[in-house]
């Protein structure tokens, strides 16, 4: 019987590792943000607690269905995607009437210390308008206690 | 009568440089680490992955994704100089232990001990110890405990 020889380099194993450690990454992010803890995790998604600490070891190899159902256990839903993919399909802001904002220019205010969900949408908002040379900034407005969003020209 | 001067870990290599940290490595720790990425092996390249991200996690953000898994404080020990927490990078069974200082105004996790034995999945109490020692004598930490 022949057996075909394992080729592998440096570059395969670091995409194979740095899944591992995006996936790792997430769950513990997500774990923070919704302030479980490890116990309360695993008796959600059905493991041991041991089984969850070991998907955090170096040496983990969770199967792509145990990466699901930690998900789902954490109220997530994965979206498999590739990196180039992911990439072309971002809108491009060539057009602000694309976006239903208010462009006026405007100036920031302080935000409250709790903006929580609103702040986590800035940070994507700033990453997705990093490469938009047309808006340089990206500004929160705090009226009688709501938030708008707008963006300002360059 | 002049004694020896401590040594300082503004001397030390810095092997990761980031926003909110660097990690600097003492002589003998330094050359483990070149030895572990140097390494062909799966395992090898495994370790050399990890670790490059588990050390750019550290200097870019706050570690707080690290878990224990990846970044522990193992122990604390009293010195002649004060407390010295000692903290491990841990990868396939290779550790690196050090304390988090403040090197040149900069948050700074200095590795002065290495474990490649990979006989254990637990840290090694001795190296752990040696690792205080190295912190302890360091003018960085003298100056913070002061």
């Amino acid at each position: 019987m022949s057996r075909m020889a394992a080729i592998v380099d440096q570059s395969t194993i670091e995409a194979e590792e740095n899944l591992l450690i995006d996936f790792q990454f997430l769950i513990q992010e997500l774990i923070m943000e919704k302030g479980l803890s490890r116990t309360q995790l695993a008796a959600k998604a059905g493991i041991s607690k041991a089984r969850l600490s070991q998907l955090f070891k170096s040496d983990a190899n969770p199967t792509a269905k145990t990466f699901a159902r930690i998900l789902h256990a954490l109220g997530e839903t994965a979206c498999v995607t590739t990196k180039r993919k992911f990439l072309s399909s971002r809108t491009p802001v060539n057009d602000p009437t694309e976006w239903n904002w208010d462009f006026s220019e405007t100036t920031s205010t302080t935000a409250p210390a709790d903006m929580g969900k609103t702040a986590q949408f800035v940070a994507v908002l700033r990453e997705n308008l990093a490469s938009n040379d047309n808006y340089s900034s990206l500004v929160v407005e705090w009226e009688n206690g709501r938030q708008s969003i707008s963006l300002k020209a360059a | 009568m002049k004694g020896l001067q401590p040594p300082t870990a503004t001397l030390y290599d810095i092997v990761v440089r980031g926003d909110a940290a660097d990690i600097r490595l003492a002589p003998t720790a330094y050359a483990a680490y070149v030895a572990a990425r140097a390494g062909t092996d799966k395992i090898s390249m495994q370790r050399k992955a990890h670790l490059e991200r588990y050390f750019r996690e550290f200097c870019e953000h706050n570690p707080h994704r690290l878990t224990d898994e990846k970044f522990k404080k193992e122990q604390t020990f009293a010195t002649a100089h004060g407390k010295v927490a000692v903290w491990a990078f841990k990868a396939w069974q290779w550790r690196l232990y050090g304390s988090i200082l403040t090197v040149a105004g900069k948050r700074t996790f200095v590795g002065t001990r290495v474990d490649d034995s990979k006989k254990q999945n637990k840290a090694n109490k001795t190296l752990l110890k040696l690792a205080a020692d190295d912190i302890a004598r360091l003018i960085e930490f003298q100056s913070k405990g002061k």
